[in-house]
């Protein structure tokens, strides 16, 4: 396989308008990486996580080698608390079902669907405690 | 009577036809050329084969078809490390680039693995425990 683009321009707006639908769902970034990597994949997934910190508190960070037939999901401390690491084992082990067939498109689009459907909801905070029970009145 | 009456209503629907190409001028009205070889064969033959080519080479073109794919476990992977979803300035690393050529020849002795999947959720003690996530092969 010659060195070249990984992705054409049809795949790359099929995992551009992915990552798009991921974040607007739910708010968090989903940088994806496809390429080799040197070293240890998890230590090089994070730093490359802390490095794009910049886009945000949460991020949800995609490494996937193909050559190594390595797939990481890092995410970080505050997008853990809303994403759990068995969602992120379940859309992995879906991902990788879609590369061992050759597909690498469709595996990262629908890992990234089901990252974001297993995105629990933004914790809300309210000014005042709710009350935590309720006087009952007899009215006889 | 009615042999009559309709040759009345044909001249009277007739008029206005007969009008109108009475007022084109008859010199505008040229008969046509027969079309010649050399442009027969522009138009026929020259124009439908460019098209089909220039089809052909978009529909051919790796990675453009609909459909298909580039990747194919087991032949390595050669490309451009690429990021999606990140600022195009920001695109650089320093891990990723470094081992690209090393991992060429790492790549044929993963290649012919048959193994089922292995995934394992990062929560354990060795992964950082700031991060989360999961790993995985295939």
């Amino acid at each position: 396989m010659a060195r070249g683009e990984a992705f054409g321009f049809v795949e790359q707006h099929r995992l551009n308008e992915a990552i798009r639908a991921a974040e607007q769902q739910t708010g968090m970034h989903f940088p994806v990486y496809v390429g080799a990597v040197s070293g240890d994949m998890a230590a090089f997934a994070q730093a490359e996580g802390d490095r794009l910190s910049y886009l945000g508190p949460e991020v949800v960070l995609i490494a996937v080698d193909p050559a190594r037939r390595g797939l990481q999901i890092v995410t970080s401390a505050a997008a853990r608390r809303r994403l759990s690491d068995n969602s992120c084992a379940l859309a992995a082990l879906s991902m990788t079902t879609s590369f061992g067939l050759g597909d690498l498109v469709g595996g990262l689009v629908v890992g990234l669907r089901m990252l974001a459907d297993a995105v629990a909801p933004p914790r809300q905070t309210y000014g005042r405690p709710a009350p935590t029970s309720s006087t009952v009145t007899d009215g006889v | 009577m009615c042999v009559v009456a309709g040759l009345a209503g044909s001249v009277v629907l007739a008029s206005p036809v007969a009008g109108f190409a009475a007022s084109v001028p008859t010199d505008e009205i040229a008969p046509s050329k027969p079309l010649g070889a050399v442009n027969s064969i522009l138009i026929f033959g020259v124009g439908p084969v460019a098209l089909l080519l220039i089809l052909t080479a978009i529909f051919l073109r790796p990675g453009s078809a609909p459909g298909s794919q580039r990747y194919r476990p087991g032949r390595g992977w050669n490309a451009d490390p690429t990021w999606i979803g990140v600022p195009a300035r920001e695109h650089h690393s320093e891990h990723a680039l470094a081992g690209a050529d090393t991992l060429e020849a790492e790549a044929d002795e993963f290649s012919h693995r048959e193994h089922p999947p292995q995934i394992e959720p990062d929560s354990s003690e060795t992964s950082n425990p700031r991060h989360g996530g999961a790993h995985g092969s295939w």
